[in-house]
């Protein structure tokens, strides 16, 4: 039995590196050198069609990890991805604006496809240039008011670990709650 | 020369005259019984040197029955059956198998024809169900789930407001003793009942006096039936959990194909393929299709599937056991 995780986020988000700290096989990337020029400057190699990660639960399931590609013209693969989907996790860079306005825009995106239990990781935590409090808040301000969003570094391996218990946690005690998602 | 013993099975009038009388001339004395429980206590209590195994009040098929009667037998008979058309009997070392011996019913059809009544040697017994449980403690239940946990040799006694059902079952098998029901395959239809039900010993199943118009049924053929004489959506519907509930296979599906009404009107293959994933309602369809719903029934009523109902249907489009769900946060936590 296969279950899918998805995480998703803008581009230089942390989806490669999230994925590789539960995954228990060195992710499978299709990473290639970033061809658009304002994009180059950023980052030398993005993930042109999907990062994979496995974890084996037990004989009978097994969780694979996906990580999606942030440019918008790989939007096609989502509806793909969705099926067996337990979870899914958006990433947003808490240093970048735009990745952090962009994650409304994902999370529309896939909540348009199918419902999901979904957390919201601000990543790049560490880092010392990160986007206001009260900016963040105005640009997830559309988000429904339960999707907790969590600030994590993609590379510590706890942070990833409760990042993904809080999604599935939201599942499992999904069964009491009645509120509505916007 | 010293006479042999000889211990005579059977419950045909007329034929077992025949054979006592035949075996006499044969130089045997001989015993003649018409139930397995006395054939049973007699070649335990007593040596005999030949078994005839013919038509009997017992149920046990007649190789088990000679099977039975050898082991138990301190000194071991040779056995001969009766053998009637279309039954099937292994070779034995210590069998002799011979044909029905049947001239003396064309000797019977010639009497008759020529205005002789003869019939009174063919009567049935009936069978005294005064007492038949013992200690009756009425439970209410619903018929569905009486049947769904009905298991191997179990007497039972159903009572609802009009009407009345004993029975028992032994094996594989359901026998129906006494049926108030004009139909026994509407069973299902009674709903609310209140059952006692008593373990049924072997001793006292060999004592049982059956007759040829004992109800007797493959226990699966007869809940199937009783399903597929049941054309009430509604009253089906009553008997699964919730449509959202998750449905695993764990029969084989060569046994579940062997069911007609299953075969015919479920997929399968994409059920085993689609474990864990196929609801209720995938199977019956939106609509609840009369015949898809008695297949699940069926399929749900012979315990050849399991279903658990899915941790969330409101809030998230995600289908996933409970047990499953718990299992996988159990594993990332660990990590």
């Amino acid at each position: 039995m296969v279950f899918r995780i998805i995480v998703t986020g803008s581009f230089n988000s942390g989806k490669t590196e999230f994925i590789k700290q539960i995954s228990e096989i060195e992710p499978i990337t299709t990473d290639k050198p970033v061809t658009e020029q304002e994009l180059k400057e950023i980052k030398a190699l993005t993930t042109v069609a999907l990062d994979f990660g496995r974890l084996t639960v037990d004989e009978d399931i097994v969780i694979h990890l996906y990580a999606t590609p942030g440019q918008e013209r790989f939007d096609f693969i989502y509806p793909l991805l969705l099926k067996n989907a337990l979870a899914l996790i958006i990433l947003g860079d808490i240093t970048d604006e735009k990745s952090i306005k962009d994650i409304v825009k994902y999370y529309r995106k896939f909540h348009n496809l199918k419902r999901l239990p979904t957390v919201v990781a601000l990543t790049k935590v560490d880092l010392e240039n990160k986007v206001p409090d009260e900016k963040i808040e105005e640009y997830l301000s559309p988000l429904p008011k339960d999707i907790p969003v969590y600030r994590i570094n993609a590379t510590n391996k706890e942070d990833v670990k409760n990042t993904v218990l809080l999604a599935l946690e939201m599942l499992l005690n999904s069964e009491e709650e009645h509120e509505e998602i916007v | 020369m010293a006479k042999k013993k000889a211990l005579v099975l059977c419950n045909e009038t007329l034929l077992s005259d025949l054979v006592v009388f035949t075996l006499e001339k044969l130089l045997c004395d001989v015993d003649l019984v018409d139930n397995p429980k006395d054939a049973v206590s007699k070649i335990e209590s007593q040596d005999y040197n030949i078994v005839v195994i013919g038509e009997n009040k017992g149920t046990v098929v007649k190789p088990k029955l000679a099977e039975i009667i050898y082991n138990k037998a301190k000194r071991k008979p040779h056995i001969v059956i009766f053998k009637k058309v279309g039954e099937t009997i292994p070779k034995e070392f210590y069998l002799t198998i011979i044909p029905r011996p049947n001239f003396h019913e064309a000797l019977l059809e010639v009497v008759e024809k020529e205005g002789a009544i003869a019939t009174q040697i063919y009567q049935m017994e009936h069978v005294d169900l005064s007492n038949y449980i013992k200690f009756p403690y009425f439970k209410r239940t619903n018929i569905f789930n009486f049947l769904k946990e009905l298991k191997g040799n179990a007497k039972f006694h159903i009572k609802s407001k009009n009407h009345e059902i004993l029975g028992f079952t032994m094996g594989a098998d359901i026998f129906i003793l006494k049926s108030t029901l004009n139909n026994i395959y509407d069973m299902l239809s009674l709903n609310e009942v209140e059952v006692a039900k008593e373990t049924l010993n072997l001793n006292e199943f060999l004592s049982l006096t059956l007759d040829t118009k004992t109800f007797k049924s493959n226990l699966r053929d007869f809940i199937v039936n009783c399903i597929n004489n049941t054309n009430d959506k509604d009253l089906l519907l009553t008997f699964l959990p919730k449509k959202e509930s998750i449905v695993t296979l764990k029969a084989p599906t060569y046994i579940v194909r062997q069911v007609d009404l299953i075969n015919q009107n479920i997929d399968i293959g994409k059920l085993q393929n689609d474990q864990n994933h196929t609801t209720i309602e995938d199977l019956i369809g939106t609509d609840g299709d009369l015949n898809k719903i008695k297949a699940v029934v069926c399929m749900y009523a012979l315990n050849m599937i399991d279903t658990e109902e899915p941790v969330s249907s409101k809030k998230y489009d995600v289908k996933i056991k409970k047990s499953f769900l718990k299992k996988i946060i159990d594993k990332i936590r660990g990590l």
